[in-house]
């Protein structure tokens, strides 16, 4: 990342391009030169050796769930679910359990992924709570074709092409991407593999179309399709369970720029997005097994405005309007919303030294109450190496079509029901009661009611010093997130077969507070390093008091007999590390095109699961252990056109099928690259 | 008045000394730590218990007794006591730990009366995605039993298993839960554990 330091620029932080050292938030910017010397093909890995950003891995089998949920980002020790992933700007949709699959997206024709870290509503609305994961495809303004394919272990091939080509008054961007893998099996004792063999592919084009000097056309279009193959048995392996899990995701996303005069542009965006998870398991005896069709179409119209008032001070405002349509077997009937929202932002540049950014967006939606968002953020440079940041943002995640909508029957046998708070009917269920097939209405119950946004405040202060001539950097950020209206599925009824019904309601309220810190020089002309350290505090409030109050409970072991919890015997939420580190070598040999990287992370352990009632992870039981991870690449250009690359990823064969599904054992891969360029 | 004061206070302290040192005397409760299989189908098979004899006492007709404190059958408890019940019997819920309770509550123990039951579902959670469910730490039930008598119990573990004792993992359905329970009975009457 360092290569860059002197002129890398980042759009997501403001809504518009400007420099990372005016930047007022905690941004980072991963360029396309460290993903390709990384030689990882999933987005998911490129980010997980990223500070403070920790991928996390959906429990449970790939065969049910597992292989859909996926793998999420968490920030700032928020869940997946907080935050916004962007595909060129426009929201990625697709979520299903809340998680969003990072294994979706090739890597080949990302130019940058940005991340602003802490709540970004103000500017772009719902889920921007623990941050924005921005990924910014290829568009260059020179004829270029780029190849590449790759082999390595677990019958990996992966393989993309690129072509750029002005034309006239138009640049064509094409690309096209295939991979597959034939997955790995953690527990070969068992007939369910952790990950399943699996293909896919994606097509991209992007035209860019110049009208004049001031107005500018830029039509992307992207289909992704996978398929993932199950194979396994059931009931001490007599039954054979076979089917297919198939991912379709079309985005069509014309975005038109017009610049006024000197001091103001516009720019309309329009995206459609439609995504449709499609998975069918049949029994041998072709009896279905499991079934699931979620199809969620996204439309989206969006306008917004930059205006330089003065040289100092630089206006953004834009409204939009989004429409979005659910279609699962999990809900009643198709289910939709509409959003409106506008949006405004000045940037304030008081002195030479102090800038300050003031922000707002309001949402206003038809399936809950409507949010508010300020953020306010302010830069001050103490001369030209060294800067302080300081924000405050407000973030809020609206309730998903899941907590809303859900309807929802356990097919197996004695299965629990699960119901979003707009289908829950207490009507309903003192019916049953009466029938005869609910056992027990229990207490919350009569709780259940409209849902609210979860909300959130978060605060950043950061200092930064950057030394151009030496290379070197240095930055340390803290934070607060103070999050409320937590949305919790809890029991509601049991029913005569001895299951539970389930539904939503906002209950906790939690914070995630901690530092992170990023390291980064030259330890001799040839290599250069970074390092980064992020410490997490997270917690629920209530619970701390209580445990201070002597009224927490917990075992020492599964069995044990309850004793008084201690506040050190808290560990906060649960899927949080305290301590997750990362360290990067990269050695480039002087008069050749030879360079070599290796890269370590470092994780602590972090809760699991809660076997003794108190909600959070007090026994070695509940725990899954810390790990390093360590992945090395070499590589070689030749005549400057093409490149050999030899990766080898989780060198220490680090392998945990129940708490860290997504990384593989050991495995190798080869790749060559070859790319055209002609002016 | 000083010394009147010291007087009275050293006689208190005696006074003290003498009742501790009296109940001391008093029958030590039964401690154990047992392991019971009730049904895991909610159809109305209960599982009795008896402090007294520590163990489970089964019988056609058990229910019209008064030979059971509690009875259970998946997380639901019964007790022998209430309006449909021929014992004397009731029980409390209460935040602490097993040793935290050392003299059990001399009111407020709650009876079955049709679906107004004396324990309700506040001493464990459930999770639906693994299906399974955990005693939580710290509940302690507070019995009073069919004849009168006073038990403390907690609950360690909740496993379920098929009909012959083998622990099942979902997806398949268990037949059965093995309860692990740690108790403290006091055969002399009294409420001191």
């Amino acid at each position: 990342m360092m290569e860059t330091v002197a002129e890398e620029t980042v759009i997501t932080a403001t809504r518009a391009d400007r420099s990372l050292s005016n930047v007022t938030v905690p941004t980072s910017v991963i360029q396309a030169k460290s993903i390709q010397n990384a030689g990882m093909i999933k987005l998911s890995d490129v980010l997980q050796e990223q500070s403070g950003i920790i991928v996390t891995a959906a429990a449970g089998s790939s065969a049910i769930g597992g292989g859909v949920f996926g793998n999420g980002v968490q920030i700032q020790g928020m869940n997946p679910d907080y935050t916004l992933i962007m595909l060129d700007g426009e929201p990625i949709t697709g979520r299903q359990g809340g998680v969003l699959d990072l294994t979706r997206f090739a890597i080949g024709n990302i130019r940058k992924v940005e991340i602003v870290k802490g709540p970004s509503s103000s500017l772009y609305g719902s889920e921007a709570m623990g941050g924005v994961v921005n990924i910014l495809t290829d568009q260059r303004r020179q004829n270029q074709s780029k190849f590449s394919f790759r082999f390595g272990s677990f019958r990996t091939l992966d393989g993309f092409a690129s072509l750029n080509r002005e034309i006239g008054k138009s640049s064509l961007y094409v690309f096209g991407h295939y991979n597959r893998s034939d997955g790995y099996d953690l527990t070969p004792e068992t007939s369910i593999k952790t990950i399943d063999p699996h293909r896919d592919y994606a097509v991209q084009l992007k035209w860019t179309y110049r009208f004049s000097d001031k107005t500018r056309l830029v039509w992307s279009n992207r289909f992704f399709s996978g398929v993932q193959k199950s194979l396994f048995s059931i009931n001490q392996e007599s039954l054979e369970i076979n089917g297919n899990g198939t991912t379709t995701d079309l985005n069509i996303n014309p975005v038109l720029y017009h610049r006024w005069n000197q001091k103001v542009n516009s720019t309309l965006r329009f995206y459609a997005s439609l995504y449709r998870y499609d998975q069918s398991l049949l029994q041998e005896d072709g009896v279905v097994y499991y079934a699931d069709d979620f199809i969620q179409q996204y439309y989206r119209v969006e306008q917004q405005n930059d205006w330089e008032i003065t040289k100092n001070i630089q206006f953004i405002a834009g409204a939009g309007y989004n429409q979005q349509v659910v279609e699962t077997m999990r809900y009643r009937d198709v289910q939709s919303q509409h959003i409106g929202y506008v949006f405004s932002q000045a940037e304030i540049k008081i002195n030479k030294k102090w800038t300050i950014v003031p922000g707002l967006r309001y949402d206003a939606n038809s399936a809950y109450e409507s949010r508010l968002s300020p953020k306010f953020s302010t830069l001050y440079k103490i001369n030209g190496k060294s800067g302080i940041t300081a924000s405050y943002g407000g973030g809020f995640k609206a309730p998903d079509f899941r907590q809303l909508y859900l309807s929802y029957a356990n097919p197996a046998a004695q299965g629990y029901r699960i119901f979003g708070a707009n289908e829950f009917s207490l009507q309903n269920m003192e019916n049953e009661l009466l029938a005869g097939t609910l056992a027990q209405i229990l207490p919350e119950a009569y709780l259940i009611t409209t849902l609210s946004p979860e909300i959130s405040h978060g605060f950043n202060v950061g200092y930064n010093y950057r030394h151009p001539k030496q290379n070197l950097s240095w930055e340390v950020n803290l934070f607060y997130n103070d999050i409320q209206n937590l949305i919790n599925y809890l029991p509601v009824a049991i029913q005569s077969n001895g299951s539970f019904v389930f539904s939503y309601k906002n209950t906790k309220r939690a914070f995630t507070s901690g530092v992170e810190c990023n390291l980064s020089g030259n330890l001799r002309k040839n290599i250069s390093w970074s390092a980064g350290y992020q410490f997490l505090f997270t917690g629920e409030q209530a619970v701390i008091s209580a445990i201070r109050d002597e009224k927490v409970f917990g075992r020492n072991r599964p069995t044990g007999s309850a004793q008084i919890m201690k506040l050190s015997d808290y560990s906060g939420l649960l899927g949080r590390s305290p301590h997750m580190a990362n360290v990067k070598f990269e050695y480039t040999f002087p008069e050749s095109d030879w360079s070599a990287n290796v890269r370590a992370i470092y994780r602590s352990r972090w809760g699991v699961v809660d076997l003794d009632g108190n909600g959070f992870a007090n026994m070695e039981e509940e725990f899954a252990p810390g790990f390093v991870n360590v992945n090395m690449s070499v590589q070689k250009t030749f005549k400057k056109m093409y490149t050999l690359q030899l990766a080898v990823n989780n060198l220490l064969n680090h392998m945990d099928e129940v708490n860290a599904p997504n990384m593989a054992g050991t495995g190798v891969m080869a790749t060559f690259i070859c790319q055209f360029s002609n002016q | 008045m000083f010394r009147k004061l010291l007087l009275l206070s050293v006689f208190a302290g005696m006074v003290m000394v003498f009742t501790t040192s009296c109940s001391d005397e008093d029958s030590q409760p039964v401690e154990a730590t047992v392991d019971i299989s009730v049904s895991a189908k909610p159809t109305g098979t209960f599982t009795f218990f008896n402090f007294e004899k520590g163990q489970v006492v089964t019988g056609d007709t058990m229910i019209k007794t008064a030979e059971w404190d509690f009875g259970l059958e998946l997380v639901t408890f019964i007790v022998n006591g209430g309006q449909d019940r021929v014992g004397q019997g009731g029980a409390i819920i209460l935040d602490n730990t097993l040793e935290g309770v050392t003299e059990a509550p001399e009111t407020g123990y709650k009876t079955d009366n049709g679906t107004d039951t004396a324990i309700k579902d506040e001493w464990y959670t459930y999770n639906p995605v693994a299906r399974t469910f955990t005693p939580k730490a710290g509940k302690v039930f507070v019995f009073k039993t069919a004849k009168g008598k006073y038990a403390k119990m907690e609950v360690l573990g909740a496993v379920p298993t098929d009909d012959n004792g083998a622990v099942v993992v979902p997806p398949v359905v268990p037949t059965k839960i093995k309860y692990t329970i740690r108790y403290a009975f006091q055969p002399d009457g009294s409420r001191n554990f």
